[in-house]
């Protein structure tokens, strides 16, 4: 992983933080290759519609191509992978 | 006060598949007056041996009837409605009209203007003839999606005929709540069940019914919240002989959309105190008609 994936995966970790209220979390508690719904980080469908909004907002990434491509929720990798190729902010 | 913890819906447990036939069997030879009558007489047996259904049932009536010795009479006007109602929607679901009126006429006229720019919620409550809700946004010029638990309310289909509804099944992926975003994005309309906490629901609002706390979803506040679009509450009351369908609009519930974080239920409670006054007066107006209770 280059610096700037790397870079660019720590702040988008602290702002899944913010948004969703993580308080008991930190940046290293969110591994990348687990699973963020359910087991691993334990998100919930609720938690998606927030992640959705605030991509949206914050990256400009519309929904609808988040609607459609489920399998960027998988884990925290695959949405941090999805969120550098396709940000417009 | 005992609080039973419970998620029975009269709806899904209630009634066996003979019991059913015969009565489909009646409204049909016999008309659904008679039938409307002859619940009463079925209802007794409810009244008298259902000893879950008298359970579950329990705290909401102990609370509406704080006073009353014995809750039996109450808990079988209750099982009365309930049978009524389900006639009434099996009479709707087999191509049959019945009278309807709107009260509050203003607030449906809100609803309309409001599906002409935008997309909005339509809140649902366990109410009356509930199942009549969503047929009676015909003529809305929008599409109307339906979040339900779909092996659990197959009937509701065939009360939805036409290309412009569909339903999206709550057990699906994230819930369905990412489909339910696309069809707000596409200012369409949404219908959702209120007052019922799915099974399996990640979270929870609650609500504090004269005492009695209520678990209600969480879903569609925070959709609204974060779709930017209100709420329309739509209760359905049986008030009239021979059973016919009031349709209670209220006012549109808005919400802060604005919020830079995932909402609270402290972010909710303005919206959620609306929603709970509008229950009360239903419950007080109608006792007999309020059907799930998730306490």
């Amino acid at each position: 992983m280059d610096e700037q994936t790397a870079q660019f995966r720590l702040e988008l970790k602290q702002k899944l933080i913010l948004w969703l209220q993580l308080e008991d979390k930190k940046a290293e508690d969110i591994i990348d290759d687990e699973p963020l719904f359910k087991t691993g980080l334990g998100l919930d469908s609720l938690d998606a519609v927030e992640i959705v909004v605030a991509l949206k907002r914050e990256y400009g990434i519309p929904q609808s191509e988040m609607e459609n491509n489920r399998a960027i929720f998988a884990t925290f990798a695959t949405l941090a992978d999805f969120v550098q190729a396709n940000k417009h902010a | 006060m005992p609080e039973a913890s419970t998620h029975l819906n009269l709806s899904d447990t209630r009634g066996n598949g003979l019991g059913i036939g015969f009565f489909k069997v009646c409204v049909s030879l016999l008309g659904l007056r008679f039938c409307l009558v002859l619940v009463w007489l079925v209802a007794a047996f409810y009244a008298l041996f259902d000893r879950k259904a008298l359970a579950a049932a329990t705290p909401y009536l102990r609370s509406r009837f704080p006073r009353a010795k014995s809750l039996r009479w109450h808990f079988y006007r209750l099982i009365v409605s309930h049978g009524q109602a389900l006639l009434l929607a099996h009479w709707l679901r087999t191509g049959h009209k019945t009278v309807c009126r709107d009260i509050h006429p203003e607030n449906r006229d809100a609803l309309v203007a409001a599906a002409k720019g935008n997309g909005f919620i339509m809140l649902m409550s366990h109410v009356g003839c509930w199942q009549a809700t969503v047929p009676r946004m015909e003529g809305l010029d929008r599409n109307i999606n339906l979040l339900v638990q779909e092996n659990l309310n197959g009937a509701i289909g065939q009360l939805l005929q036409g290309s412009r509804y569909r339903i999206i099944n709550n057990s699906a992926p994230f819930g369905g709540l990412l489909e339910c975003m696309g069809t707000l994005e596409r200012h369409e309309v949404l219908c959702v069940m209120g007052d019922r906490l799915p099974a399996d629901a990640p979270s929870q609002l609650t609500l504090t019914l004269r005492g009695r706390t209520l678990r209600i979803p969480e879903a569609p506040w925070l959709l609204a919240a974060r779709c930017h679009v209100p709420i329309f509450p739509v209760f359905t009351l049986m008030r009239r002989k021979p059973l016919g369908i009031d349709y209670l609009f209220a006012p549109p519930i808005t919400l802060n959309y604005s919020l830079p974080h995932k909402p609270s239920q402290k972010d909710f409670a303005p919206a959620l105190a609306q929603y709970q006054k509008l229950l009360e007066d239903v419950i007080d107006e109608i006792p007999y008609q309020v059907f799930h209770y998730n306490s």
